[in-house]
């Protein structure tokens, strides 16, 4: 059985706890919150965003992993489309948001599915965000990777313009 | 005529498979209870009690041995209406013979209009119903296709998206599929109900030879496995 390394430390260790854990990768996704990881015997755990997770940057503000710190509009538990205050905690050398800095960012892409209205669910492969200011526009100029029609309803345009494939 | 008979039909024994038949008797192959036509009318007044008895130990026999035959001899007088009599109930009652056997049946489910089976009628009426509007291409894991949407949240502009099939769930009407592809270096999986009114159109470009039904480990293989 190969090592799959991108798995967290902590879920790899909750399942060879388990029973012998079937070599089938993950079922449908779990909605369960990150709290219950050594609850699934499945490999794939994905799960809302919340404090302390690491999320990728989708844009060229500078900064390229970003801790959540707080979820935005009330919730424990973030989405697609959510907004987050994030530290960052790495970042290149010349850029406009340096290592430590608190912002404010949004969603653009979870692990976790996101239901639709006609029935449809959409999900990536990792989470990541665009770091935004207060007024909701991007600080960096350029974004990377794929953007869903969620932020449409959150009136996120100028991602969306920015973005150069919209799902 | 009638007392030699019953003495005939009485050394006879019913387990006996085949019955040495005395001259004089003809000797009609049968099974089933039901050999009384055969019997000419005179006989069958006095044969009356006897084949009561006949016919209770010919339904245990034939309930015993199913694909063996128990002859009956039987006295019928040899008289040309009898013999046409006998031959035609001989033959109706073979087949009812070959019939009583366990064959194996084809199983077919049988939705009759009963409120056990109200939502299986349904949901094959709406499967039928999506059917007749459009033509929806058999999709199957490790298809590439192409689909035409019209996504809720983008005005209802068609777009297009493209992907491989890495799973397909049964449902009736809720049957749905999940597309897999990788666009700009991350992966991105959509999951669409097979007869949503939003899809205008699905194309399958491409079929890969895979051997499962779900295709979940393209989520750990190199980004090249999934993209299409």
């Amino acid at each position: 059985m190969a090592t799959r390394s991108h798995l967290p430390r902590l879920l790899r260790n909750a399942s060879q706890a388990l029973s012998p854990s079937p070599l089938s990768h993950s079922a449908s996704a779990s909605a369960s919150s990150s709290s219950s990881a050594s609850s699934t015997l499945l490999q794939q755990c994905r799960s809302f965003v919340q404090m302390r997770t690491r999320l990728e940057v989708a844009d060229n503000s500078g900064a390229k992993r970003v801790s959540c710190i707080k979820v935005l509009g009330g919730g424990k538990h973030g989405k697609l489309g959510d907004l987050i205050i994030a530290s960052v905690k790495d970042a290149v050398p010349r850029g406009k948001v340096k290592k430590g800095e608190v912002v404010n960012c949004v969603i653009v892409r979870a692990a976790m599915h996101r239901q639709r209205s006609d029935g449809s669910e959409i999900r990536f492969d990792k989470n990541a965000v665009v770091i935004v200011n207060k007024q909701g526009e991007p600080i960096g100029t350029r974004i990377f990777g794929p953007v869903p029609h969620e932020l449409r309803s959150k009136n996120f345009m100028k991602i969306l313009t920015l973005a150069d494939h919209v799902t | 005529m009638a007392s030699t008979c019953i003495r005939q039909m009485a050394t006879l024994s019913l387990k006996s498979r085949v019955v040495a038949a005395p001259k004089g008797l003809k000797v009609v192959g049968l099974s089933s209870p039901s050999f009384t036509p055969a019997v000419t009318p005179s006989l069958k007044q006095a044969c009356e009690p006897l084949r009561s008895t006949f016919q209770v130990a010919s339904k245990t026999s034939v309930n015993g041995r199913r694909d063996k035959f128990t002859v009956f001899a039987q006295a019928v007088t040899t008289t040309p209406e009898t013999e046409a009599e006998a031959d035609t109930t001989a033959e109706a009652t073979v087949p009812e013979t070959s019939d009583d056997a366990p064959a194996p049946a084809v199983k077919s489910k049988k939705l009759t209009t009963r409120v056990k089976h109200i939502m299986e009628i349904l949901n094959k009426d709406a499967v039928e119903a999506a059917n007749a509007e459009k033509v929806i291409p058999d999709i199957r894991p490790g298809d590439v296709i192409q689909l035409r949407i019209e996504v809720p949240e983008n005005k209802r502009r068609v777009s297009l998206l493209r992907g491989i099939v890495i799973s397909r769930r049964n449902a009736g009407i809720n049957t749905t599929f999940r597309i897999r592809r990788v666009i700009a270096g991350v992966g991105v999986e959509m999951v669409f109900p097979l007869y949503s009114p939003n899809i205008k159109e699905i194309k399958v470009v491409d079929k890969r030879k895979v051997r499962r039904a779900k295709l979940f480990y393209l989520r750990d293989k190199i980004a090249r496995m999934s993209s299409c």
